[in-house]
């Protein structure tokens, strides 16, 4: 393998079986073969089995920082063991060139009986540490955690905050050449992330490789020059983090959209209203269910007046997903229409949406002028969301509404 | 500096050839001397830290075992037979060296199973927690030992060529248990009935093999006695402390290198499957 390459693989899987029995099977029935010299043929898929990972192909340069992103069971756990060395993959060839530390659920082998202090000399041996490495960073472990009075006391007795610092301090400590960083930025107060995120730049500073695994995809714009997505085990992008983001945020709203289709479809419309008047059908535009901040939405509505009504009015209301009342609004400050007498199809444009990301439901009436007598309402019974825009790096606002607000100075 | 590169590719170690699969065996066992210890001192000192006698409860199931038999004898309803010194230095020295067989194995044994969440965590050697839960029979081994050197310096045992080999005695039977403590933790990491039956062995082993109790000169149990490994790996190093001049050597000398044959098997078997545990467990 090339000296500047940290990590390599080649045509990688690895298989899982769905069945503990016949895994169990599998297992010893493996393990005679290999006792016997026999290749176990992992290549091959039994009954129950299933590739969790499958046709992995990249090279990771050293002191590159690569994202790896996906759902949940799209196989990131999976291949961080793996390049971990704690599973082998079944198929193809992993090559890692350099001392792996891990940020995977820290603090994993400390005793809870035992103090602070033995425990950094047991996590610190099983991380890979010499007696005299585990010496030398003794205190600098000690600092970083800021254990204070507690260094002599059983870890069982530690806050989760602690332990995880702990566990975070040993693990960032054992020197690693190529990090292995899982969620962990999700766990601990902003003191401690801003701690671990300082430790982490840090450690890129020194060329340090480092595999970021998160949900949080700004996290991963922001930290990493490449990033991998993988959908149910396979690879869908690889390439520049800005790229494998978007695609994939498109790929999950298009899911969402997929999702809200068949609700919306098979919703029961809350119906109430003298009937005079009534919307026959309302749906979403082209079938765009999902939108962003600052999108136009468009909602065409069927209605219909076997006797006609005069000066009828359009109405919405916002909903978020809890029920809390956003905003309502009707057709009485836009074009009016003088009288409805059969079909009239009414499309709703709601302009650069304000909205902040989140499910959201749309009510939809039909009333007189004065709104007093209402014709028809379908009340909270169209579902669309808002998603969350990859490009923001903060997010501005908060709540339901964006606000647009200038800010000047004087002085 | 220390390049680690490291090459994971489906049954890797059969493409390495038996020889450096050795090599890599014994480079990464006194790599992990330093984990071992820590492993031991984390599982020792967790096992006494919330107890009030601490390691006292060492030394109170050989003695209920001890006197239970000798009050069993005394009152002529079993036949401990007859022993070459008092059945108390008799006994206390067998099951000091038994120690190493007893808890050791079902310590081994338990060991990946135990630290399962640990396994599928963190990549580390895997042989040093097999290794370390073995080495939980040493205090048990050395506090009975110590009452054994007592017993010998009141009773006048004198020392001989043999006695002083007495640690040397003892490798065959450390590396028959760990090399089955390698195989059967891995087993147990598989199917984890195994546990419980390797200590419903132990207990019938013990009784099994004649170390409460005198060998039997006659009659159709000399048989088992004969053909049972674990006699010799016992009775030879206690003979050898208690009395000086063991006998059996030709029984002992084959038993060892059976239990030599037995720990490269399965600790090659061990390093071959390992990478599976995980996965497994």
């Amino acid at each position: 393998m090339n000296d500047n390459i940290s990590i390599k693989a080649e045509g990688l899987a690895k298989k899982y079986c769905k069945s503990l029995k016949r895994s169990m099977f599998y297992g010893m029935t493996d393990i005679l073969k290999n006792i016997f010299g026999k290749s176990s043929a992992p290549g091959l898929l039994r009954k129950d089995e299933f590739w969790a990972l499958a046709e992995l192909n990249f090279e990771i340069k050293k002191g590159e920082t690569v994202g790896v992103i996906g759902g949940n069971g799209s196989g990131k756990t999976t291949l961080l063991k793996m390049l971990n060395g704690i599973f082998w993959p079944d198929k193809g060839k992993l090559s890692v060139d350099g001392k792996v530390g891990a940020l995977i659920e820290v603090g994993a082998g400390f005793q809870p009986l035992l103090t602070g202090r033995e425990n950094i000399y047991i996590n610190g041996a099983v991380l890979g540490m010499s007696k005299s490495e585990v010496e030398a960073k003794f205190l600098a472990i000690v600092e970083f955690a800021e254990l204070g009075d507690f260094l002599e006391v059983p870890v069982k007795h530690y806050s989760s905050g602690m332990f995880v610092r702990l566990g975070f301090a040993i693990a960032v400590h054992s020197d690693p050449g190529i990090l292995l960083v899982d969620e962990i930025l999700s766990v601990g107060d902003e003191k401690f992330r801003n701690k671990c995120q300082n430790r982490i730049d840090e450690l890129r500073k020194k060329e340090v490789t480092i595999i970021y695994v998160s949900h949080d995809l700004m996290s991963v714009k922001r930290l990493c020059s490449r990033a991998l997505w993988l959908k149910s085990g396979e690879p869908a992008f690889f390439g520049a983090a800005d790229q494998a983001v978007n695609a994939y945020l498109d790929s999950l709203n298009a899911d969402y959209n997929r999702e809200l289709a068949g609700k919306n479809k098979q919703a029961v419309i809350h119906r109430s209203g003298t009937g005079e008047a009534v919307i026959r059908k309302a749906e979403f535009s082209g079938g765009k269910y999902v939108f962003k901040t600052g999108d136009d939405m468009l909602v065409d509505a069927e209605c219909y007046s076997e006797k006609g009504v005069k000066n009828p009015l359009f109405g919405a209301i916002i909903h978020s997903s809890s029920g809390v009342y956003i905003a309502g609004t009707n057709s009485s400050t836009g074009e009016k229409l003088e009288e409805l007498k059969g079909k009239v199809n009414v499309r709703y444009v709601f302009e650069k949406l304000q909205l902040l990301p989140g499910n959201y439901f749309l009510s939809l009436a039909l009333h007189d002028e004065e709104g007093r007598r209402i014709y028809d309402l379908h009340e909270q019974s169209y579902e669309f969301q808002i998603a969350v825009s990859a490009g923001e790096k903060v997010p501005a606002s908060s709540g339901f509404m964006k606000l647009n607000c200038k800010w000047e100075y004087k002085g | 500096m220390k390049r680690y590169l490291n090459t994971y590719e489906p049954d890797n170690c059969l493409k390495q050839g038996y020889f450096p699969m050795f090599k890599q065996i014994a480079r990464e066992i006194i790599d992990s001397k330093w984990l071992i210890y820590q492993l031991f001192k984390r599982d020792f000192s967790a096992a006494y830290r919330q107890s009030i006698f601490g390691i006292l409860w060492i030394i109170v199931i050989p003695v209920i075992g001890i006197a239970g038999v000798f009050l069993l004898n005394r009152s002529n309803i079993v036949n401990i037979g007859e022993t070459p010194v008092s059945f108390l230095l008799y006994a206390a020295s067998g099951l000091a060296v038994w120690q190493i067989f007893g808890i050791g194995l079902v310590s081994a044994t338990s060991s990946l199973a135990k630290a399962g969440p640990m396994i599928v965590k963190v990549n580390f050697s895997k042989k040093s927690l097999v290794i370390s839960a073995f080495s939980q029979c040493l205090a048990p081994f050395l506090v009975l030992f110590t009452v054994t050197l007592i017993l010998c310096l009141v009773e006048g045992v004198k020392a001989t060529f043999f006695t002083l080999l007495f640690p040397v005695l003892l490798l065959p039977l450390i590396l028959f248990t760990l090399g089955l403590g390698f195989m059967l933790a891995l087993l147990n990491g598989i199917i984890r009935d195994i546990a419980s039956a390797v200590s419903v062995l132990a207990t019938f082993l013990l009784l099994f093999t004649p170390i409460l109790y005198a060998a039997p000169k006659t009659g159709g149990y000399i048989y088992a006695v004969r053909y049972n490994p674990l006699y010799y790996l016992i009775s030879v190093p206690r003979d050898a402390l208690i009395t000086g001049a063991p006998g059996h050597l030709y029984g002992y000398f084959i038993s060892a290198l059976l239990s030599l044959l037995i720990f490269c098997v399965c600790i090659t078997v061990f390093h071959i499957t390992e990478t599976r545990i995980a996965e497994r467990i």
